[in-house]
């Protein structure tokens, strides 16, 4: 982080944006470089807190439960994505040209 | 008052004295839906076309002396986050414009085999992410009490139904408060409970540690009753508990008189003097609390430092889920794919721009950076622990205390466009709301007054994880003593 000022280049927001898959305008671009400054600058409220001795949050009230690894039929049939399916197959647009 | 106005459960109690007929209560809700949808906009999806037929057939079950779920051919609304079979499910979005899912969501089937008559699909910020339903690909949903006026989010569309008489009462989810402040800002009751309480199998996933289906409901009585229908645990979903489901419903049958009596009630300390609070919204918390020390309630001051950062740590941790979560929107699997990409890289990056709006892009960008190479330390992994810090402070606070009270919403209902080019003033509005989903614990929104200039407030109270019946009943009790919920909006 730049030394307690976050500044977000174009550059930088075209780098996360290629991370994310998103292909933004030049507009886009500039809003999101002006309010990610800010809301960054917000986050960064929470550097101040102590925690060296805490552990990461872990979700619910018991680790999560998981069932044996037995194939099982799919509650989903081919059917009900009738429109993609031919003769039996799924068939999908083409991609790569 | 109207039978579309009408709290389910003194509809069914009619019915089953053969009062009213069901097909007259779906008659009344499908006429209001004519008179006042236009005006504001509480469903995507919605179709009439069936409704009066279900309605008919629970009738008709009632005629044969059959033992009917007290919802059985009400109409009931869904916000459109939970998939359902063979009805389009758009989670607000255009990427999922024209998508239908071929199952249905666990809430669902729960709801279907006690006679679902789902009256329509609801408005929500897209992906459920927003305040203020203005996020939405499909037009913002206005107040009922005040067109000008957002009704919250990301369950506006649910919200505003309920209490325009759209819907009786109806299944929205809370990620960061979204259940219970639209439920404040329309005067309606909305649970949000424990994490783990109900499945989230077929919820599109927004941010799946944090999001939590829940009742909106006219009264604490039907919020109790739906809440035990949706409830219960779900091999489908890894994190749904396998604590047995209490009878909620049952809790109120004789009534909730001195559920507050002698009881411990907490204030939290570090809210009083914060500079975000509305006047308005004080003053009438101060007079809420007031109501429950009437009620017997004991008012005691509890200490919470980390709410102070649960913005910051939300901000974080939701959008990091998001980016994960939303990844599976490519356009090879559901709903828009965009025409002439030249190859496969183009076409997922100009899907995805074309199909997200705003705040969706916002937070996936925002996510993907706090969980890319070298930031990864400094965002997620320190606000999972400030979270966890949070987790402790209610647990220990919780050991002095039976309940939490504070507002829903540091402001009431604010215009539409007010806060749209401002995400973080928009993000700030969750701050009484998104404590509970960090630390999962159950929270209830309930009716809890209006401003001088006639906008609804929410008073908002907190248990400990899987303790939902204390809301049930200490809201039941605040109910019984005030007129708030009684209150309907005035439309067209």
């Amino acid at each position: 982080m730049n030394d307690g000022k976050p500044v977000f280049s174009l550059e930088e927001i075209e780098k996360i944006a290629d991370l994310a898959k998103l292909e933004l305008t030049q507009a886009e671009k500039e809003v999101f470089s002006g309010q990610f400054a800010e809301i960054l600058d917000y986050f960064r409220t929470i550097e101040s807190v102590a925690t060296d001795d805490i552990p990461a949050y872990a979700t619910g009230d018991s680790s999560p439960h998981f069932r044996q690894d037995v194939a099982e039929n799919s509650p989903v049939s081919p059917e009900s994505f009738s429109e993609f399916l031919e003769n039996g197959h799924f068939k999908v647009p083409r991609v790569i040209e | 008052m109207e039978l579309c106005d009408t709290p389910l459960h003194l509809l069914h109690e009619r019915r089953v004295k053969r009062e009213i007929s069901t097909e007259e209560i779906a008659r009344s809700v499908l006429e209001r839906i004519e008179s006042v949808e236009a005006t504001v906009n509480a469903f995507i999806t919605y179709d009439p076309g069936p409704v009066l037929d279900r309605a008919r057939q629970a009738d008709g079950q009632l005629a044969k002396g059959e033992n009917l779920s007290p919802i059985a051919g009400m109409p009931i609304a869904l916000k459109d986050i939970f998939c359902t079979k063979g009805v389009e499910t758009t989670c607000g979005s255009r990427i999922l414009k024209g998508f239908v899912p071929p199952y249905d969501a666990a809430v669902v089937e729960k709801l279907a085999a006690q006679g679902l008559n789902l009256v329509g699909k609801t408005n929500m910020d897209e992906f459920a992410m927003g305040s203020s339903t203005e996020n939405s690909a499909f037009g913002p949903t206005r107040n009922p009490w005040n067109p000008q006026c957002v009704p919250g989010g990301s369950s506006g569309g649910m919200a505003a139904a309920v209490a325009a008489g759209e819907a009786l009462a109806g299944i929205g989810s809370d990620t960061g408060g979204s259940i219970r402040q639209p439920a404040a800002f329309t005067s309606v009751v909305g649970l949000k409970p424990t994490y783990g309480r109900v499945s989230r199998y077929g919820m599109i996933a927004f941010a799946s540690s944090l999001d939590q289906g829940g009742p909106l409901a006219r009264d604490v009585t039907d919020a109790a009753i739906l809440l035990e229908i949706i409830s219960g645990a779900d091999a489908r979903d890894a994190t749904s508990s396998s604590r047995p489901v209490p009878e909620y419903a049952r809790l109120l049958k004789t009534g909730a008189e001195g559920a507050l009596k002698q009881r411990k009630v907490g204030l939290i300390r570090e809210i009083a003097g914060r500079s975000d609070l509305h006047p308005e919204v004080a003053a009438q918390f101060a007079e809420n609390l007031q109501t429950l020390a009437s009620l017997g309630a004991e008012i005691v001051e509890v200490s919470l430092p980390g709410l102070e950062h649960a913005i910051a740590v939300y901000y974080i941790l939701a959008p990091c889920e998001a980016s994960s979560n939303l990844g599976r929107y490519d356009g090879v699997r559901y709903g828009l794919r965009t025409d002439h990409s030249e190859n496969l890289e183009r076409m997922y990056k100009n899907t995805r721009q074309e199909g997200f709006g705003a705040e969706v892009k916002r937070r996936i960008m925002l996510g993907t950076f706090a969980l890319s190479a070298g930031y990864y330390d400094a965002y997620y992994n320190k606000a999972m622990k400030i979270r966890e810090l949070l987790r402790r402070e209610f647990a220990a606070a919780f050991d002095q205390v039976h309940l939490i009270a504070l507002p829903t919403s540091p402001i009431p209902a604010f215009r539409l466009g007010e806060k749209l080019d401002n995400p973080l003033q928009m993000y700030l509005v969750d701050a009484f709301t998104l404590p509970a989903n960090l630390a999962g614990i159950p929270g209830i929104s309930i009716p809890g007054g209006f401003t001088p200039g006639g906008l609804p407030l929410g008073l908002q109270l907190l248990a400990p994880h899987f303790e939902e019946q204390r809301l049930i009943l200490a809201a039941k009790a605040f109910e019984d003593a005030t007129p708030y919920h009684l209150e309907r909006p005035q439309l067209g």
